[in-house]
């Protein structure tokens, strides 16, 4: 996938992103994270014509639960930083611990978005219910898929780095998994105040 | 030229692996003028489609925008008995032009063909059946438009809403079978060994998204007015805008790809 | 080539240190609103924008890439801040 990662073979390598060239998948990052970002404008665009409505409706969301999904989130933004750094200095063991690791923190955000859902459902709170929560739900929602195709990706790194030899190129897609894997974190820190935090409670 | 000593693919540095295609691919019984034959047409039924797609489909079909979806029957009705013949004509074209997906996927295929013989074909046949599949929609959906135009003072209101709902229910939603396809071209395009790769990293890169883009179409059922409704800037604007560019930006690589190609296959032939 | 030094997992643990300080308080600032006042918001996308400058700098390690991506993903965050921020300004002010 990288020319570079290539050449350096098992050489232990400084990052790809330092010798100049960057995984292509930046370009899949910047992307979506220009959509989420077209998002984020269009949720404060409808809250300015219904301001009232989306705080009171924002004051039900349970900060708390948000701050620890993004603690959640950060932790296992760490974890994935040193499989990183083990995945290029040639620790197979090391790498898969940490991956291991950051997917087991992970999973804890799946089990509080599942709580936070279920519990505004059983108040009869769905994405029809106004518009803030329209947008609670589909932001979140949106941003939860992509949390699901981070963890998948942490799982098949795993099993790579169990199954194939540690070199630059395996290392260099444990980067890239990594890169996605810190977009999901730093989406998820700006919704989360923008959807729990702006207005007063 | 002494071309057993320069490199036998383009855009390769010395070092990067020499690898023919299988016999099937490669074809050496074919000169290079036969083998490339219709290939640059093909690749430019992209373009031609879209330009027609846009003129039927878009403008004369009523199309870009949708027409929103919380408006009344009374106005679908009102729309098709004033319209019906742009209607009639911008879907006759559409379903027309609507198939020329087929052979500018066709051309792509054969460029993921050379891409790196030493992958299987599976990514590229995906994408051959995903891309001509797409015909489906974009041609069936077409159907119900005409339909709706074809005996508008007979239908009832509601019976006219319907058909257009219909025709934008699977346009939108058919999705994946072109996710499928778009995804296909960025795995295999980033499986190229060239120095240079046929698709950029970046093409690659934004073809995946792009196709995994489509997803917030999920939503599209569930909201008559709204970014995720039918006509919204989110499922409509941007939605169509980032494929409307993939088809630009393939199409393009494409035509960069064959005169390559040509060259990679004269220097292989000349070897053997 | 560039050798720039990795981050080392001393320097990851400290920046992980800084996101959790920095969301915890920016929480607590918003549940005690007396404290900011109206302006909790502004401040609250503030720390937004400095957690996420800090996952793309040092998480992401952008500090080490080509100058293009670094704008790319530095533009972002300033502008996503600023349009959140900015739009939240003008609600406040009566829209």
């Amino acid at each position: 996938m990288n020319d570079v990662a290539q050449a350096q073979g098992s050489e232990s390598a400084a990052p790809i992103i330092r010798s100049g060239q960057v995984p292509g998948v930046l370009v899949f990052i910047i992307a979506d994270m220009i959509v989420f970002c077209m998002l984020f404008v269009g949720f404060m665009t409808e809250r300015m014509g219904q301001t009232a409505l989306f705080d009171q409706s924002a004051a039900t969301l349970d900060v708390r639960m948000g701050v620890f999904n993004t603690l959640i989130l950060v932790t296992s933004g760490l974890c994935v930083v040193l499989a990183v750094h083990a995945a290029h200095a040639g620790r197979r063991e090391a790498t898969r611990r940490w991956l291991l690791v950051s997917f087991l923190i992970g999973a804890g955000f799946g089990v509080t978005k599942l709580l936070e859902y279920s519990a505004k459902i059983e108040l009869g709170i769905t994405m029809h219910t106004n518009d803030f929560y329209m947008f609670y739900y589909a932001l979140t929602g949106a941003h939860f898929l992509h949390f699901i195709g981070g963890m998948i990706a942490l799982a098949v790194l795993w099993f790579m780095v169990g199954r194939e030899p540690l070199d630059g190129r395996l290392a260099g897609l444990v980067e890239s998994g990594a890169l996605y894997w810190h977009m999901v974190d730093l989406l998820w820190i700006f919704i989360f105040p923008m959807l729990y935090l702006l207005g007063p409670r | 030229m002494n071309t057993a000593v320069r490199p036998i693919h383009s855009g390769q540095a010395p070092t990067d692996p020499v690898v023919a295609p299988d016999p099937h691919v490669l074809r050496a019984v074919l000169s290079n003028a036969a083998y490339f034959r219709y290939w640059r047409a093909c690749a430019a039924m992209g373009p031609v489609f879209l330009a027609a797609f846009l003129i039927c489909w878009g403008a004369l079909g009523h199309n870009i925008p949708p027409i929103p979806a919380d408006h009344t029957a009374a106005q679908m009705g009102e729309f098709f008995r004033t319209h019906y013949n742009e209607v009639r004509a911008g879907m006759a074209g559409a379903m027309l032009f609507g198939v020329l997906y087929l052979p500018w996927t066709l051309s792509i295929t054969k460029v993921m063909e050379w891409i790196n013989p030493r992958e299987n074909n599976i990514v590229t046949t995906l994408q051959m059946w995903g891309g001509g599949l797409t015909v489906v929609p974009l041609v069936t959906s077409s159907v119900f438009w005409l339909t709706g135009s074809y005996r508008p003072d007979v239908l009832s209101d509601i019976t006219l809403q319907m058909l257009y709902d219909q025709g934008w229910l699977l346009i939108d939603m058919f999705y994946a079978i072109t996710t499928i396809p778009m995804v296909a071209i960025g795995v295999a395009g980033l499986a190229d060994q060239r120095a240079r790769p046929l698709f950029p990293r970046w093409a690659c890169w934004y073809s995946i998204w792009a196709g995994i883009s489509f997803l917030f179409e999920l939503l599209m059922p569930f909201f008559k007015s709204g970014l995720f409704a039918r006509q919204g800037w989110l499922n409509f604007w941007v939605e169509f805008l980032v494929w409307f560019i993939y088809i630009l930006v393939i199409t393009y690589y494409v035509f960069k790809a064959i005169p390559r190609l040509e060259q990679e296959r004269a220097a292989l032939l000349s070897k053997a | 080539m560039t050798t720039h030094a990795h981050l080392s997992p001393r320097a990851a643990v400290l920046v992980w240190a800084f996101l959790v300080s920095a969301t915890l308080g920016s929480a607590w600032l918003a549940e005690h609103h007396a404290f900011a006042g109206s302006l909790t918001a502004v401040f609250v996308m503030l720390v937004a924008f400095c957690k996420g400058f800090a996952i793309m700098r040092y998480f992401m390690e952008l500090r080490g890439a080509p100058l293009n991506w670094r704008l790319a993903f530095g533009i972002w965050g300033v502008a996503a801040t600023a349009l959140i921020i900015g739009l939240w300004v003008w609600t406040a002010r009566g829209g």
